[in-house]
């Protein structure tokens, strides 16, 4: 009966509530879509640099992450494997043998990253063979070289040109090797399109003078949320004095920062935002308050307890913040999934605004993410918001002198 | 024993300004089954003295009990729980609750009593029956004329069971034929239930038809006349 | 006397004027807060990276543009850099050589851009001296010395005096190696930049590819900015056959920036006004509605609809202009006393430096904001009074008298 009488006194005054709720779906509707969009575009870089990239975890030797030296690589032992595989979570792992060098064609040089891999377990990974947009990837006895489209145009070079690169090697050998480009890959993160040269891994160890070993062993995980656990348990499991686990949030702890930077001012937006609407739903509280001291007078009078009055009352207002929650919910859900189906391309604002999108390594899309956690941190936080409001009316009708109420009205 | 019983009761409101004596040592003694009327010009105190009765307000000196409790003795949400079950309460108007139907603004005070679903359905449509609206269970108050509203609110008071039935100015805004009605109804419920009536009035309507008249002036009885029937 | 009615009018119900007053008030304020910081995090961003890499105006070969190649360079002559330095308004005149490069420590290598500089003007026009937080600057003399950034030295394994060794193409395509001593350790705050560029001095770096003249690039710091389109075309006339072009070409993306300001505090500006029209709306509404009576009985005297609609409607412009007085000042204040010590962000460093922003932002606001706001302000509060002056003309005095 409560709950009827809440929402039934709801609706006595239809035009005042619906003002009321359009202002707090308004809210919610700006703020879903706000934060869906933030989350949806960062996710995508993190996505596209970790699961293209790095992996959700990797091993490492202990001092690799600080020197990202080849001379401190590990030593990829079967014995390695075994302990790795053992461990709850890791699906599986690719080792890989990375260091910088200068990649020449026949006119141009420019700076790469030579990463020498697994094929099968790499494409497990990180499916890299999906990246190939010319050219085949590797068969069992292939040696050369899969380049990004980015590094070819730099170099001037196309399908079964040679590519020549130059680094320093393992214990500062001179590596220089010639290889034949077996195919082209595209990234969409331009930060690794215009960088990724891929080599097999016998023939990256041969390159760099580094036979059996590996800078990183990236580990198959199945998805973010387990990547805690099975951090833990390989902390557990390897020797830490010799090896060290890198979780995908320490391998890119800028983007990761510029990502909170990016959500805190966008919380700021909101917090204004809500604010603001807080002034609007209070106007309303403080009319209907008013208009009722009668009503609440002849309820104290018949014997009804003040807090129990409290309680409709805010019963009430509680279920007006929802209400707007609901219809800003439902506004935006769709809208949301659009935009996370078909992502807004800002190519269409012209080449600079994708060049300015490139410089920071971003792709020129937006997507958005449908993520129920929104939703919910919106109705949370209008049921807090809506919350502290009804504190008003309690002070009211703690105060409230049922003579006097009842004979002002 | 009365179970209403005033001693010695006076109230001042504004003691530390400019003192008003609403009411000067009242004792008055009311015994179940009466039909009372209080009356008296306006400003002679009526009000304040059924506020008091009604545990609505505390005298400033003085002693009220009600069905034997001193009322005066009980803290606010004592007095709220002591008033849901002994008091029931007719006001001049507007005092049903607009969003709810007539049935469901009687069921609310058993509601609050923590009565059973079906006692309350029970004991409502009785309640309806007996102020004759049986066919206006559904209507809401500003569906329904203002008689139709105050037999309404006759039945709310009764819904707990009271003691006794304070209704203060029941008639103000109602015409001759609904007052009639609405007479008709509380004298029958007086006389065949035994329900006690208090009220405050300067209808002569009301005073007409009540069985003892209590005449308050400057915040003391001056005349306080039982009739037969 | 219309004017009267209607001061009064908002003074009845306190409370409920100062609700409204006081959204508006938080609305003003923040806008202000919110557009001035994102005024000055841009400007800083525009001012940083016109300062410490691509100044004002720069010159390079068409091609060189379109490609970085080497061999699209041009030769500078010392009297004619002398003369471009002494044209009004140019601050300094600093010819680069920009050349792709591995860089090997005896622990590492990483991929680098070499920025071959001349010294003397590399201070006046990206002030690289003042970003060395270690060893110093390049000496007068000594063989090769080279700058090499903070992050690089972390990732190479070096430190000062340490030997890193440049590998790159020359003119004949050939792959040369020069070997070069770190001298001093540079941050800009601009993570990708100073994971990317080393500096060395351009005589050294032009040696080794044979071309002592050469530079690819020419960048122009102006202490008059204002002329930059007039010192352009002087430029442009001294150098004919080069591409000149100033920051805005250079970078479209800091021109994006910049516009970018004014689309922000565009929508900024019409989210809180929409936040704020749904305040208005209903306390007006609540204003007229419970003043039923009271209105009826002014129309029934004789007030015409027009001036009842114009009551309400001035009403809801005087609480707009009871706010937009503290409101405005408030936030004024409030850029007047940030502007001078700035937000501190460095909670965000590493996230800030990734895309070569300031940890430090001063807010800044251009004076005409504070009318543009003034005018959203009082466009949204004749908004949010038209409907509940539409609901108050079409009052029946009657019906309005006799409705309790």
């Amino acid at each position: 009966m409560l709950l009827t009488l809440a929402w039934r006194n709801i609706w006595r005054n239809k035009r005042r509530t619906l003002i009321t709720v359009a202002s707090v779906a308004f809210a919610v509707f700006f703020a879903v879509a706000m934060q869906s969009i933030q989350k949806g575009v960062w996710n995508h870089m993190l996505d596209n640099v970790v699961n293209f990239y790095y992996g959700y975890a990797q091993v490492q030797q202990s001092e690799y992450w600080e020197e990202q030296s080849l001379d401190r690589a590990l030593t990829y032992t079967l014995q390695l494997t075994a302990d790795l595989e053992a461990v709850p979570g890791v699906q599986g792992m690719a080792p890989r043998i990375e260091s910088f060098a200068l990649a020449a064609g026949a006119a141009q040089t420019h700076g790469v990253m030579v990463i020498g891999v697994d094929p099968d377990a790499e494409h497990q990974l990180t499916a890299l063979r999906d990246r190939v947009t010319a050219g085949e990837y590797w068969s069992a006895s292939s040696v050369g070289a899969l380049i990004t489209d980015g590094v070819a145009e730099r170099l001037e070079v196309g399908l079964g040109d040679t590519i020549v690169l130059l680094s320093q090697g393992y214990r500062g050998v001179n590596a220089a090797g010639k290889y034949e480009v077996e195919g082209l890959l595209h990234f969409a993160s331009p930060e690794l399109n215009k960088r990724m040269v891929y080599l097999p891994r016998p023939t990256a160890e041969q390159f760099f003078g580094a036979e059996g070993l590996a800078t990183s062993v990236a580990l198959d995980i199945d998805s973010k949320e387990e990547v805690p656990a099975v951090l833990a348990a390989l902390q557990q499991s390897i020797d830490t004095t010799e090896l060290a686990v890198k979780g995908w949030q320490e391998m890119i702890p800028d983007l990761v920062e510029a990502k909170e930077l990016d959500a805190a001012s966008n919380n700021l937006v909101l917090m204004i935002l809500y604010l603001i609407i807080t002034f609007g739903v209070f106007g309303t509280i403080l009319m209907m308050t008013r208009e009722r001291s009668y009503e609440f007078g002849v309820l104290i009078g018949i014997g009804m307890h003040r807090w129990q009055l409290s309680a409709i009352v805010w019963l009430e207002i509680v279920l007006l913040g929802l209400l707007g929650v609901l219809v800003g919910a439902l506004i935006s859900f769709p809208l949301v999934y659009y935009f996370a189906v078909n992502p807004i391309d800002l190519s269409v604002m012209g080449e600079e605004a994708v060049q300015t999108y490139e410089k920071f390594g971003m792709e020129p899309v937006l997507p958005a993410a449908v993520d129920s956690g929104i939703f919910i941190t919106q109705a949370i936080i209008v049921f807090v918001i809506t919350t502290l409001l009804a504190l008003y009316p309690w002070l009211k009708i703690r105060s409230l002198q049922p003579i006097s109420a009842m004979r002002e009205g | 024993m009365s179970i209403i019983q005033t001693r010695g009761v006076t109230k001042v409101y504004n003691p530390d300004k400019i003192p008003v004596h609403a009411l000067r040592g009242v004792d008055l003694d009311i015994e179940a089954g009466e039909f009372t009327a209080i009356v008296g010009p306006s400003g002679s105190g009526k009000t304040t003295l059924l506020n008091i009765i009604g545990g609505l307000d505390r005298p400033s000196d003085g002693a009220v009990s009600v069905g034997g409790t001193a009322i005066n003795d009980l803290n606010d949400n004592q007095l709220i729980d002591f008033r849901k079950d002994n008091i029931g309460f007719v006001f001049q108007a507007y005092n049903l609750i607009p969003v709810l139907t007539a049935q469901e603004n009687v069921e609310f005070v058993m509601l609050l009593q923590k009565r059973s679903p079906e006692e309350r359905q029970q004991r409502s449509q009785e309640l309806m029956a007996a102020v004759g609206l049986e066919d206006q269970i559904n209507k809401r108050p500003a569906e329904m004329s203002g008689g139709q509203q105050q037999r309404v609110a006759v039945a709310r008071a009764l819904a707990p069971k009271p003691t006794f039935i304070l209704a203060d100015e029941p008639t103000a805004n109602l015409d001759s034929a609904s007052t009639n009605n609405l007479l008709d109804i509380m004298a029958r419920l007086n006389k065949e239930e035994g329900v006690t009536f208090v009220f405050s009035t300067h209808d002569q309507r009301v005073i007409d038809r009540a069985r003892r008249v209590v005449t308050l002036d400057d915040g003391q009885i001056i005349s306080d006349e039982v009739r037969g029937e | 006397m219309l004017t009267t009615i209607a001061w009064r009018n908002i003074w009845r119900a306190r409370t409920r004027s100062a609700v409204v007053i006081g959204a508006i008030i938080l609305g003003i304020w923040a806008l202000i807060f919110m557009i001035s910081f994102t005024t000055g995090f841009v400007q800083s961003y525009v001012d940083n990276a016109i300062a410490t890499s691509i100044g004002h105006l720069q010159v390079h070969q068409d091609s060189f543009r379109e490609e970085p190649k080497l061999a699209f360079h041009f030769t500078t002559q010392d009297d004619q850099l002398q003369q471009l330095s002494n044209l009004e308004g140019v601050a300094g005149t600093a010819p680069r050589t920009l050349v792709s490069a591995m860089i090997g420590s005896s622990r590492s290598t990483r991929g680098v851009q070499i920025r071959g500089v001349d010294p003397a003007a590399e201070i006046v026009v990206s002030s690289l001296d003042k970003h060395i937080i270690d060893g110093g600057y390049f000496p007068e003399k000594g063989k090769n010395p080279i700058l090499v950034s903070e992050a690089l030295v972390k990732k190479l394994k070096i430190k000062l005096r340490s030997k890193v060794v440049l590998t790159f193409q020359d003119k004949e395509l050939n792959i040369t190696a020069g070997a070069f001593r770190v001298v001093g350790i540079f941050n800009t705050g601009n993570k990708p930049f100073d994971e990317g560029n080393v500096f060395v001095r351009r005589a050294d770096i032009n040696r080794i590819l044979g071309e002592p003249q050469m530079a690819h690039e020419l960048s122009f710091l102006l202490d008059q900015p204002q002329r930059m389109a007039a010192v352009q075309e002087e430029v442009q006339a001294i150098l004919p056959d080069l591409l000149v072009e100033d920051y805005r070409q250079v970078a479209p993306d800091l021109q994006l920036y910049e516009g970018q300001i004014q689309t922000s505090a565009t929508i900024f500006i019409v989210i809180i006004m929409l936040a704020l029209l749904f305040g208005i709306i209903n306390t007006m509404l609540m204003a007229v509605l419970e003043r039923y009576r009271e209105l009826g009985m002014l129309m029934a005297v004789g007030m015409n609809k027009l001036r009842v609609f114009g009551m309400i409607v001035l009403e809801t412009l005087y609480l707009a202009v009871l706010a937009l007085i503290p409101g405005l000042t408030l936030g004024w204040l409030t850029v007047y006393l940030l502007a001078d010590s700035g937000i501190d962000l460095s909670a965000f460093s590493g996230g800030l430096s990734q895309f070569g922003l300031a940890q430090i932002v001063y807010p800044q606001l251009q004076s005409g904001f504070y009318l543009q706001l003034a005018i959203s302000v009082g466009i949204t509060a004749l908004i949010g009074a038209i409907y509940p002056a539409w609901r108050a003309i079409r009052l029946r005095p009657v019906e309005a008298i006799r409705k309790i």
